[in-house]
C-alpha cells in the first residue's frame, strides 16, 4: 500500500475511535431511553415548584377574610389573583389542605384599586355582556373602589345603582359602619331605612353624597338655614358627617317604606 | 516497458480489490468496536431491567404518563380578557417580566362597524402597555370607546401540544420532544438556541428566552399537572375561559367541554393537530 494512503488510514481509525470515544462519553446517559431526547429533563421539568397554589392552602392563615371570601361572588377570583403568589420556596408537600403552608408567606397587599378592579370590570370592547362592568371615568370619581366594595365579597347592584354595604359586608367599612350609628339619630324624621314617611321631610335612601355632604356643610356654616337640621349638623364633625353621607349614599334606591 | 511502468506507479485492479477489501475490514472492526463501546453499557445494565432512577412508568416519580391524554380548551364566549392568566404564567414560570415574552398570551379581535377586517391586538400592544401603565401589568385598553363596535371578542393563545409538533421535527439536537401524555417539551440544558423551532411554529407559541438563552414555551404548567394540580392559568382565570383536563376520563373537564360545545382548532389544514380546543371563536382567528 503506498505511504500516503497508509497514513489516511490511521487518520481515518483515529478519528473513528475519537469520535465513538467522544460519543460514549458525552452523550448524556437516558438520551434515547424514551425517544430522541434526554428521558432525565423530563423529570427536571415536571420538579419545579408550583407558585400559585389553591385558596384552601390560606384558609387557615385567613380564617375570617376566607368565610368571607368563600360565600361571596367573588370566590371564582382566587387569592393570588390579586395577592401576587407567595413565591417559588414552598415545597410541594405545603400544597396538599391538610399541610399549613409557611406562616412567613404572607400574601402582600394588593395596590392601587382603580388599576386592579378595573382589569375585569371595565367596559371595553370584547368584554361579554355578562361580565359586571363600569364606566371607569363615570364612576365615582378617582375614589378608589374598596371605598365602597368589599373585594373578599362585593356587592352589586345589577341596574348600576350604588351598592349596599349592609352589615360589615361593606369594605373599606370603617366610615359606612359609623355613619350607620350616627344614622339612627336621623331615623326618626328620615325613616330607619333613609324613606320618610312625613311628606316634607325628604329621603336620604340613595341620594347622592356629594349632595349630601354639602348640605350638611351648608346647615353646619349656616349658610341654609333650618332650625331642627342647623342644630343637628352643628354637632357633628367632618368625618361623621362623611360617614353618615357615605352611609345614605350607599342604601339601596326605589325602596318603599 | 510503458506497462511495467504502469503497473508500479498506479493502482492495478488487482491491487484495488486488495486495497477495497482491507479497508471493507478495517471500516467492520471499527463499527463493531463502537457497537459494542455504544451497546456495552445497555447490555450490562439488561439482566437488571431500566435504570433505577426512572420507574417503569415514567421518568417522573409518583406520576404514570401513560395513563393521561391531557388536553386544553378555551372558551372565547366567556373570556373577559383580564389577562390574569397572563399575569400568572409569567409568575409560575419565571417568563421574563417584559412587553414581548409570553408562554401564553390573549389577543382580541374587534369589528368595527362597516370593515369586514378584524382588528387585533394583544397586551403586547403600545396602546394596551400604555394603558396598564408597567410594563410587569397587563391590561385592554379602552381604546375603541368613541368607535361602533360589530362584534368583539378576546382570544386566550398558547402552545397547542400538537400531534405532530414541526418544532420536535426541526430541532437539530433532539431538545425538544412529546410526551406519551401528550406535552410537548424543552429540555432546556439540552437547547442549543438556534431557534429553528421558533420559526418552525406555525402559531408562534415559542419565544426565545434572552436570560437563559434558550427557546421556551408554554409546558400546560408540567410541574403541576404530574403533580394533579390544573395549570396557573387556569387555575386562576375566573371565569372558567380556560378548560384543562385528561382526555382519557370522559367525565374530565375538557372531555365534557368538548362534548358539549362546537369546538375547533387552529390551523387545522396544517396536520399539526393541535390540543387546544376553541369554541366561540370565528374563522379569522388563526
Amino acid at each position: 500500500m503506498p505511504k500516503h494512503i497508509r497514513w489516511l488510514m490511521t487518520l481515518l481509525v483515529i478519528f473513528a475511535v475519537l469520535f465513538m470515544g467522544g460519543k460514549f462519553i458525552f452523550h448524556p446517559k437516558s438520551f434515547g431511553m424514551y425517544g430522541h431526547y434526554r428521558a432525565a429533563s423530563v423529570g427536571e421539568i415536571a420538579a419545579a415548584n408550583p407558585a400559585y397554589l389553591n385558596p384552601s392552602a390560606f384558609s387557615a392563615d385567613y380564617p375570617k377574610v376566607y368565610e368571607t371570601w368563600s360565600a361571596g361572588i367573588h370566590n371564582v377570583v382566587k387569592c393570588q389573583v390579586c395577592h401576587r403568589p407567595v413565591g417559588n420556596s414552598l415545597n410541594t408537600a405545603s400544597l396538599s389542605a391538610d399541610t399549613p403552608h409557611p406562616a412567613t408567606t404572607a400574601l402582600p397587599m394588593p395596590g392601587d384599586s382603580r388599576r386592579l378592579c378595573v382589569k375585569c370590570h371595565e367596559k371595553i370592547a370584547g368584554r361579554p355582556e355578562y361580565m359586571r362592568q363600569i364606566e371607569v371615568a363615570s364612576h365615582y370619581g378617582e375614589r378608589q373602589c374598596t371605598a365602597c366594595h368589599n373585594p373578599h365579597s362585593p356587592l352589586y347592584s345589577p341596574a348600576g345603582e350604588p351598592v349596599t354595604p349592609a352589615g360589615g359586608a361593606g369594605a373599606g367599612t370603617a366610615d359606612i359602619a359609623a355613619g350607620k350609628k350616627l344614622a339612627a339619630t336621623c331615623a326618626a324624621c328620615h325613616g330607619p331605612v333613609g324613606v320618610s314617611a312625613i311628606a316634607t321631610f325628604p329621603n336620604l335612601a340613595c341620594q347622592k353624597q356629594p349632595y349630601l355632604i354639602a348640605a350638611l356643610t351648608d346647615y353646619q356654616g349656616g349658610k341654609r338655614a333650618n332650625p331642627v337640621m342647623g342644630g343637628i349638623a352643628k354637632g357633628m364633625s367632618t368625618a361623621d358627617i362623611e360617614n353618615v353621607a357615605a352611609y345614605f349614599s350607599g342604601l339601596p334606591c326605589g325602596q318603599k317604606l | 516497458m510503458s506497462e511495467s511502468k504502469i503497473a508500479k506507479d498506479q493502482l492495478g485492479r488487482r491491487g484495488f480489490m486488495s486495497l477495497l477489501g482491507k479497508m471493507c475490514a478495517t471500516t467492520a472492526v471499527c463499527s463493531s468496536v463502537a457497537a459494542v463501546a455504544l451497546e456495552g453499557g445497555a447490555a450490562a445494565a439488561k439482566p437488571a431491567p431500566a435504570k433505577p432512577e426512572f420507574p417503569a412508568a415514567g421518568p417522573v416519580p409518583d406520576y404514570d404518563w401513560t395513563k393521561h391524554r391531557w388536553a386544553f380548551g378555551v372558551d372565547a364566549e366567556r373570556c373577559i380578557g383580564c389577562l390574569r392568566c397572563v399575569e400568572a404564567c409569567k409568575v409560575e414560570n419565571k417568563v421574563p417580566f417584559n412587553p414581548n415574552d409570553f408562554r401564553t398570551w390573549v389577543e382580541r379581535y374587534v369589528y368595527l362597524d362597516g370593515e369586514d377586517k378584524a382588528r387585533v391586538d394583544s397586551q403586547s400592544d403600545p396602546v394596551n402597555i400604555a394603558a396598564a401603565q408597567s410594563p410587569q401589568d397587563y391590561r385592554f385598553s379602552n381604546r375603541y370607546r368613541d368607535q361602533k363596535v360589530k362584534k368583539a371578542f378576546f382570544v386566550p393563545k398558547l402552545c397547542n401540544h400538537c400531534e405532530n409538533p414541526p418544532c420536535v421535527q426541526v430541532c437539530p439536537v433532539g431538545a425538544t420532544y412529546k410526551t406519551p401524555d401528550g406535552v410537548v417539551l424543552i429540555d432546556e440544558k439540552y437547547c442549543i438556541g438556534c431557534r429553528y423551532c421558533v420559526q418552525a411554529c406555525p402559531y408562534g407559541a415559542r419565544y426565545f428566552n434572552e436570560e437563559t438563552q434558550t427557546t421556551d414555551k408554554c409546558t400546560w404548567c408540567y410541574h403541576r399537572i404530574t403533580k394533579g394540580l390544573k395549570p396557573a392559568c387556569v387555575e386562576v382565570c375566573p371565569v372558567n375561559a380556560r378548560i384543562f383536563g385528561d382526555l382519557n376520563d370522559p367525565a374530565s373537564d375538557i372531555s365534557v367541554f368538548i362534548r358539549t360545545h362546537r369546538v375547533n382548532v387552529l390551523k387545522a389544514w396544517t396536520g399539526n393537530g393541535p390540543h387546544v380546543f376553541y369554541n366561540g371563536i370565528d374563522g379569522e382567528v388563526s
